[in-house]
C-alpha cells in the first residue's frame, strides 16, 4: 500500500506571492506550512510507502515511473492555479482514488475541485477524517 | 413494419408463431436450423428472433451472440423445453433477452414480445443524429453494446439511474459518461463515495452542516448535493448507506430540498441522481437493510454491466490500448505481444475485472520492459499460477472461491460476502435439485431475484 501526495512546502516564497498576488486566493487559517508533517504524522503508522511532490509537475513526472499499487493520492490544493494546472493532467489519476485537502478559501474554486472526481474533501485542520476515510480506501 | 423470425425445427412451432405474429401486427417468417436461421439474420433487418434450444445443426443457446451480431442486432428470446431450468439460466447468461417456455401460447409470447418490441422501438427512436461520446469505456461486444445503448438513453432523460455491477466493471466511467453526455453536462459532476466515507461523515458530507452544529464543525459546510446543484449526484456504494441516511436521503429526493446539519434553512436543489453498487440491492431490501421506497425512486432506469469476462473480445481491445498507454507513458518503444499473451488475457476469468486487467498489463508492460514483446511469463504471478491450475486439472481451480483461504485470512468485506452469496445459492442449487421453483421455495427470493443471482454468480444449476 502506498499514497502519493502533491504538497508544496507553506515556506516557499513562491507560491505564498504567486497567491497573494493573484488576489483570487487566501490561505486558510491554517497555512500548508507545517501539513507536510502532519501529515506523515496522520497517516506514517498506518501506511507503508507515502511519496510527496512538491509541484504538479513533478507529480505528472512521478506517474512516467512506475508505482507500488493500489495508491492513494491526496492533493494539498492552495488555489485556483494549481488547481488548473492538476485538472489538466487528471488523466494521470484514472482509477486512483483522490482525496483533496485545500488550503484556500474560495467556494467557486473548491467547486471546481469536484472535476477531480474526489473520494472525500478534507480539512487540513483536522487529519482524523481524513485518515479515517483513507484507511477506508486502503482497505478495499 | 416490424419484422420476427422464428427459428425452431418444429413446423408446427413455426406455423403456430408465425400465426399469431402476424394477428399482432408484424411480419413474420421462420427457419428449420440453426444455419438457415443465421443465413436469413444476415440478410434482413429483424427486429426480434425467436430460437429454440434443439435445433438439428445445434444448440441455440450457443448461437444467441451470433444472432446479436447481426446486421440489425436483434433481441433473442430463446424457446426452452418445459421446466428446464438449466435452458432459462442459460438463456439469460447468454445474452437473450428472455426465454418462454414450451409448450407456447399466445399468452406466453406476447407479453416478453410487447416488451421487447416496445424497448427496441424506443432504443431506435432515442439513437438520433448525437453519437454517445463513451470516453474512456473500451470494447465492442455485443453486451457493452447493450449497456451504451441504454446508457445513451439514459443521458436523453433526466430519470434516476442504478448502475449494478460488480467491482472494476465500470460504473463510475459509465455514470461520467451518461453525465458527459447529457443536458447536464455542464453542471458538476459530484461523486460520493458512500464505502469510502465512515459512518459518521455521511451525514454531515452529504447534506452539508452549520458552524458549531456538533463538535469539530469549525465552519459551515454546504455538503454534496448542494455542490451537485445543475449537476449530476453520483452516489456509489450506494448499499453502504446507513438506514437513518437512507431516510433522510429519500426526504431530500421527495421534496428536491436539503437542509444542513444544525440549519433552520432549507434549501431548494435540482440535481440528476445516478447510483451503483456491487451488492444485490433488492436482495438487500428484501431483508429489510434497504429502504423499498427508497430503491423505488432510484431505479428509474437500470444498467447491469456485465463483468469482462462475459464481454467476448474486450479483454484483447482494452489490453492493447492499455499497453499503449502504459508505453507511452513510461517513455518506451510501444510493445507488440506474442499470441500467448492474449490467450493468457481470454483464459483468465478477471475476478477484478477491468480494473485488474488493466492493472495486469501496467505490471507486464514495467516487468517486460526491456523485451520487446510481451509474453505471459510478464504477467503478475497470481494470475500465471491460476492459469497454470486451471491448465493442469482442466477446471476451476479450488481457491477460486475465495472463502477457501487459509484459516485466518481476514477478507475485505465486499468479497467475504460476494463469496458467501455464491456458496449459499450453489448450496442452495443442489438441494433444490436445480429446480428454479424449488430454489425460490428454500431461498424464500423471487423467480426474477433468483435469476439475476445464477446469472451474476455465474452459477450452473
Amino acid at each position: 500500500m502506498s499514497i502519493l501526495i502533491l504538497c508544496a512546502d507553506g515556506d516557499t516564497p513562491d507560491s505564498s506571492v504567486a497567491n497573494t498576488c493573484a488576489g483570487q486566493e487566501k490561505w486558510g487559517e491554517q497555512p500548508a506550512k507545517g501539513l507536510r508533517e502532519k501529515l506523515v504524522k496522520a497517516f506514517g503508522p498506518k501506511i507503508g510507502n507515502i511519496e510527496f511532490c512538491d509541484t504538479v509537475p513533478q507529480l505528472t513526472a512521478r506517474f512516467h515511473r512506475p508505482m507500488a499499487a493500489p495508491t492513494v493520492l491526496i492533493l494539498v490544493i492552495d488555489g485556483q492555479d494549481t488547481l488548473e494546472s492538476l485538472i489538466s493532467v487528471r488523466d494521470f489519476f484514472d482509477g486512483i482514488p483522490v482525496i483533496i485537502i485545500p488550503t484556500f478559501e474560495s467556494p467557486q474554486t473548491l467547486r471546481q475541485t469536484y472535476t477531480l472526481c474526489p473520494r472525500y474533501i478534507g480539512n487540513g485542520d483536522n487529519l482524523i477524517h481524513v485518515a479515517a476515510v483513507l484507511a477506508n480506501l486502503t482497505a478495499r | 413494419m416490424n419484422q420476427i423470425l422464428i427459428v425452431d425445427d418444429d413446423p408446427g412451432v413455426c406455423l403456430f408463431m408465425e400465426e399469431v405474429m402476424t394477428s399482432m401486427g408484424y411480419a413474420a417468417d421462420h427457419a428449420r436450423t440453426l444455419k438457415k436461421g443465421l443465413k436469413k439474420a444476415n440478410s434482413a433487418p429483424w427486429d426480434i428472433i425467436f430460437l429454440d434450444v434443439h435445433l438439428p445443426d445445434g444448440s441455440g443457446l450457443e448461437a444467441v451472440s451470433e444472432f446479436r451480431k447481426t446486421p440489425s442486432a436483434p433481441e433473442v428470446i430463446i424457446l426452452t423445453g418445459e421446466g428446464s431450468a438449466d435452458g432459462a439460466a442459460q438463456a439469460i447468461r447468454s445474452g437473450a433477452w428472455d426465454y418462454i417456455e414450451k409448450p407456447v401460447t399466445p399468452n406466453t409470447i406476447s407479453l416478453p414480445l410487447k416488451h421487447a418490441m416496445e424497448i427496441r422501438l424506443a432504443r431506435k427512436a432515442k439513437s438520433g443524429p448525437a453519437p454517445f461520446k463513451r470516453e474512456k469505456i473500451s470494447g465492442d461486444s455485443p453486451e457493452l453494446s447493450d449497456c451504451l445503448a441504454q446508457a445513451a438513453n439514459a443521458a436523453g432523460s433526466d430519470a434516476s439511474v442504478l448502475l449494478m455491477g460488480e467491482s472494476g466493471t465500470g460504473k463510475e466511467l459509465f455514470a461520467r459518461a451518461i453525465h458527459d453526455n447529457s443536458p447536464r453536462a455542464k453542471g458538476p459532476f459530484v461523486v460520493v463515495d458512500c464505502a469510502a466515507l465512515p459512518e459518521s461523515l455521511v451525514e454531515s458530507v452529504l447534506f452539508g452542516h452549520e458552524k458549531g452544529a456538533f463538535t469539530g464543525a469549525t465552519k459551515s459546510q454546504a455538503g454534496l448535493i448542494r455542490e451537485a446543484n445543475g449537476g449530476t449526484l453520483f452516489l456509489d456504494e450506494l448499499g453502504e448507506l446507513s438506514p437513518s441516511n437512507q431516510k433522510r436521503f429519500l426526504r431530500v429526493l421527495q421534496e428536491r430540498r436539503v437542509r444542513s446539519i444544525g440549519g433552520g434553512r432549507e434549501d431548494a436543489i435540482d440535481f440528476r441522481l445516478i447510483t451503483a453498487t456491487h451488492q444485490d440491492i433488492d436482495g438487500m431490501a428484501d431483508a429489510g437493510s434497504f429502504r423499498k421506497d427508497l430503491l423505488f425512486r432510484l431505479r428509474g432506469l437500470t444498467i447491469s454491466l456485465p463483468p469482462l469476462r462475459d464481454r467476448q473480445g474486450d479483454a484483447q481491445i482494452i489490453a492493447m490500448r492499455s499497453i499503449e498507454k502504459y508505453c507511452t507513458r513510461f517513455g518506451i518503444t510501444v510493445k507488440g505481444f506474442y499470441p500467448e499473451f492474449l490467450e493468457a488475457l481470454v483464459r483468465y476469468r478477471w475476478p477484478g475485472n477491468v480494473r485488474e486487467l488493466v492493472a495486469a498489463v501496467e505490471a507486464a508492460v514495467i516487468h517486460g520492459k526491456d523485451e520487446p514483446l510481451l509474453h505471459p511469463i510478464h504477467l503478475p504471478v497470481h494470475i500465471r499460477a491460476n492459469l497454470a491450475q486451471k491448465a493442469v486439472r482442466g477446471s476451476t481451480p479450488p481457491l477460486e472461491d475465495p472463502m477457501d483461504q487459509d484459516p485466518g485470512t481476514i477478507l475485505p468485506h465486499s468479497q467475504y460476502m460476494q463469496a458467501a452469496e455464491k456458496r449459499y445459492f450453489k448450496e442452495v442449487g443442489a438441494a433444490a435439485s436445480g429446480t428454479i421453483n424449488e430454489i425460490c421455495r428454500l431461498s424464500g427470493l423471487s423467480r426474477a431475484q433468483v435469476y439475476r443471482l445464477i446469472k451474476k454468480h455465474n452459477i450452473t444449476l
